[in-house]
This record gives structure tokens, sequence and C-alpha cells, in this order.
């Protein structure tokens, strides 16, 4: 199930939102090791502060096992403020109509296998609500930064975005900016990956969209 | 929107420098479409001193009034849910079950403020933040609709309202630059390829293609790929000629 939460609305919230910067301590900060600052077990940056649109997934308990966070292109982002050396010749990309998808996380466990189900859900859930809202705000484009694991694992599922250059290290990490172009093709994309778990997750996505402004 | 209009509306966009003239140009552009008025509202703004609000409405002057009297600043549910939100927001999904929120959109109608509307929030990189308003007195059907149809150029509206808007603030423009893969498209449209074929030819999906054609669309305020060529063109940012940009020697003036 898919939960969207403006930020400016965190405070109606507070155990999602809990959830969700702890999840993002646990895969960020414990298991994958990034330089990301933690504070009062929470991983949280200043583009938390900006307010983004922040997308969850929940499981039938409305335990937060994935999310990621939008911002405009047009104000501060992560690419444009944080990795303009992964934009091509280091020059902004500020439009109206691309928006950045940033801290995309889903929940791990040891045994990959157990929660190879989940984790397959929730990505492909979050997959299609972002294409969703690409459609709701008339979007052409979704531009995000992950790394080389992420890439990897979405390469093998048909998700992977297309890289804008050539990958960069930092901190560290192997990292790319790909974009998204959002429409039709991508739903598809996304289908063939959640083939793999049950639900009918259009609808699920859909009803939460038309819900957010009555939550 | 008819593509003829959009264009004009754009263009005439990208000279204005005030924001009531900004607001003048959107107004005789949208009737034809359906639209009744047009509001925008902006925070922080880099005007001269310190950053001030920005504010322009074609309200009825006794709904300026009125909104004014009795302080509807701080319930209004659009400011509410959209200064300071990402998401475009349709006042129809808005929630009226509270009493005060009916109240509102009831007397707001009454005033000729218009039965549907639609508010893009605005972020900015100088920190400034706004909301775009347009409405509409078309039936519930016909508005969603025309929404459809017209939302991904009232979202291009907005931002080129927005530049006008930083323009009568005196803030600084800066040069455009356009990265190399951005001039490469442009340059392939300009010769007629389609976007399958500029993939082919750079190594790149049509999916990146296009979004760097809007990319370069964004960078130079324009209304669609052929606007941003020739403004492209006109700007010195690319050449017809068959050599890469950065290999031929700039004239000396």
């Amino acid at each position: 199930m898919i939960r969207i939460i403006p930020g400016e609305w965190r405070a109606r919230h507070p155990r999602l939102i809990d959830e969700m910067h702890k999840l993002r301590r646990s895969v960020f900060h414990d298991r994958l090791k990034w330089q990301v600052t933690v504070i009062n077990r929470w991983e949280i940056d200043g583009y938390d502060a900006l307010d983004p649109l922040y997308v969850l997934s929940l499981d039938e308990n409305e335990r937060v096992v994935g999310g990621l966070r939008l911002l405009p292109t047009t104000g501060f982002n992560m690419l444009n403020d944080t990795f303009p050396q992964l934009l091509p010749d280091s020059a902004r990309v500020q439009s109206p109509l691309i928006w950045e998808s940033s801290r995309f996380t889903v929940r791990m466990t040891g045994d990959c296998r157990i929660d190879a189900p989940v984790i397959s859900r929730a990505t492909a859930e979050l997959g299609l609500a972002l294409n969703e809202i690409g459609k709701a705000a008339a979007l052409t484009h979704i531009v995000t930064v992950y790394d080389r694991a992420m890439h990897r694992m979405l390469l093998r599922s048909g998700c992977a975005g297309e890289p804008l250059g050539p990958p960069q290290m930092i901190g560290g990490v192997e990292t790319y900016a790909v974009s998204y172009e959002v429409g039709p093709e991508w739903d598809a994309r996304v289908r063939k990956l959640a083939g793999l778990c049950s639900i009918d997750l259009e609808t699920a996505v859909l009803d939460k969209l038309r819900a957010r402004l009555a939550s | 929107m008819h593509a003829d209009d959009f264009f004009d509306l754009i263009d005439s966009l990208s000279r204005a420098d005030r924001v009531d003239g900004a607001s003048e140009i959107i107004q005789t552009f949208m009737r034809a479409w359906g639209l009744h008025n047009v509001a925008y509202a902006a925070l922080n703004m880099p005007t001269p001193g310190a950053p001030r609000p920005l504010l322009s409405v074609s309200y009825s002057a006794e709904w300026q009034k009125h909104y004014a009297q009795s302080g509807y600043v701080d319930l209004d549910p659009i400011v509410r849910s959209g200064l300071g939100g990402i998401l475009p927001i349709d006042w129809a999904e808005i929630d009226r079950s509270d009493p005060i929120v009916r109240k509102f959109f009831g007397e707001a109608q009454e005033l000729d403020v218009g039965a549907n509307g639609l508010s893009i929030p605005i972020r900015g990189r100088l920190g400034e933040f706004g909301l775009f308003t347009v409405t509409s007195n078309e039936k519930d059907a016909e508005w969603r609709g025309m929404k459809k149809d017209l939302i991904r150029d009232l979202m291009v509206v907005a931002f080129n309202f927005h530049a006008a808007a930083l323009r009568s603030c005196g803030a600084p423009e800066e040069p455009v630059h356009l990265p190399l893969r951005e001039a490469s498209c442009l340059r392939w449209k300009a010769l007629g390829k389609t976007d399958e074929e500029i993939g082919k030819i750079l190594g790149i999906s049509s999916h990146t293609v296009r979004f760097h054609l809007e990319s370069a669309r964004a960078r130079l305020n324009t209304a669609n790929t052929t606007h941003t060529v020739a403004r492209a063109l006109a700007l010195g940012l690319i050449n017809m000629s068959y050599e890469p940009n950065h290999l031929i020697p700039r004239k000396r003036r």
C-alpha cells in the first residue's frame, strides 16, 4: 500500500515519518555505510527541511517497508546542489516538468529469499506511484541519483533508468544520475517486475492518490 | 491549448518584466481557453533591500476586499495546501467537510472567483516559493477534461510567469549555457531528425533525448522544441554547421 505525505503535513503522521527516517538510517548508514548524518536514530538531511513529497510503501500491518522523497528541480535538490558533478557539463537541470526522487529505499533482511516478495512489491509499488504522481503533476521525467548496487538490482529487473553521464565516485560509492520518462512504457516495465507478486498495484496506488488531500 | 496561442503567450511572457504586465498578458489569452481568473502569490522574493511577498490577482474587487476583511489569508484552504507543497492542487480535491471551508468556497463563487480552480506550487533556486492559480466557470465534467489537456501547459505558464516576476524584482539573469548534450539534441532536431534517430546517433534512448530537450526548453523559457531550436539559433547557442560546436572558432568582433 502506498501512502503519500506532503512534508508540511509530517506532524499528522508521526509514526510513519519516524519509521521512514529509521529505515533510511538502517539502510544508508548501518548497511551501505554511506556518509550520512544520523540524529537521534534518524537519517535526516537539509532536503527533508524543504518539505518534500514523501512516498511510502507500507506492508499489511501499515509498517513502512520502503520509501522515497520528491522535490522539484526548480528549487534546491540533491542532484543540483549536492552532486552537480553527476550533471552533464555540471549545468543545473531545472525544469518544472522534471522532479527529483531521492533517498529511495526498501527494507532488506539478511535472507533476501525470505523478504524477496516484500522487496519486489515495495519497489514495484513505489515505481508505479512515481509514474502516477508524474502523470498527476504533468511531468515529463523524473531524475534520481543512486549507487551501483541499486543500478545493478534495477538492471536485473529491467527497471533501471538511463544514466545521464558516466558514474562518478562520491564518498567511496559509485554513483549514477539517471532519468525516467513518465508515461505508459514505464508502467509496463514496472508491471513486469510486479508480476512477481499478486496484488493489484494500480488500484492501490490510484486510490491513495485520490485520497491524498482528504487525509 | 492551441499550439499557436500557447507559443504567443510564452513568447510574450518571456518579454514581460512586471508582474501586472505578465498577468495582463495571460488575461488576454485565457478567456479563449475557458479560464476565468488568474492569481499569483510568491513569498521570499529577492526584491532589492529585503525579501518581500509579491501578489497579483484578477479576482473581483469585492472578493479581494471581503478576503482581506475576513482575514481569509489565515484559513484559505488553497493557500494552506498549496503554498509550501509541490503537487498541483485541483480545488475539487480539497476536503470540504469543514463548514468554514464550505462557506469560503461558497462566498468565493458568489463573488465571481470561479467554480473550479487549479493551483500550481512554484519553488525557485533563490529559496523563493509561490502559487500560481487559474480558475474556470466550466462545469465539473468539462473542467476535468479541460484540466487534463491544460495542466502541462499551465505548469510551463506558471514558471514563465514566475520568471517574469523575478525579472520585476531586478534579480540578475544568469547567462544561458547549454550543455553539449542539449545543444547536440537541438541541432539534430533543427536538421529534422526524430527523437529515435537522435538517440541512435548519440547512443542514448529517445527517453533521454526528450529529457535533454525538456531541460533545454526550460533553460530558454520556451513553449516547445521548435521554439527552443529557434531561440538557441538566435542566441548563437547552436549553429547549423556539421562540425561540433565546441570545435568552431568564434568569430572575432
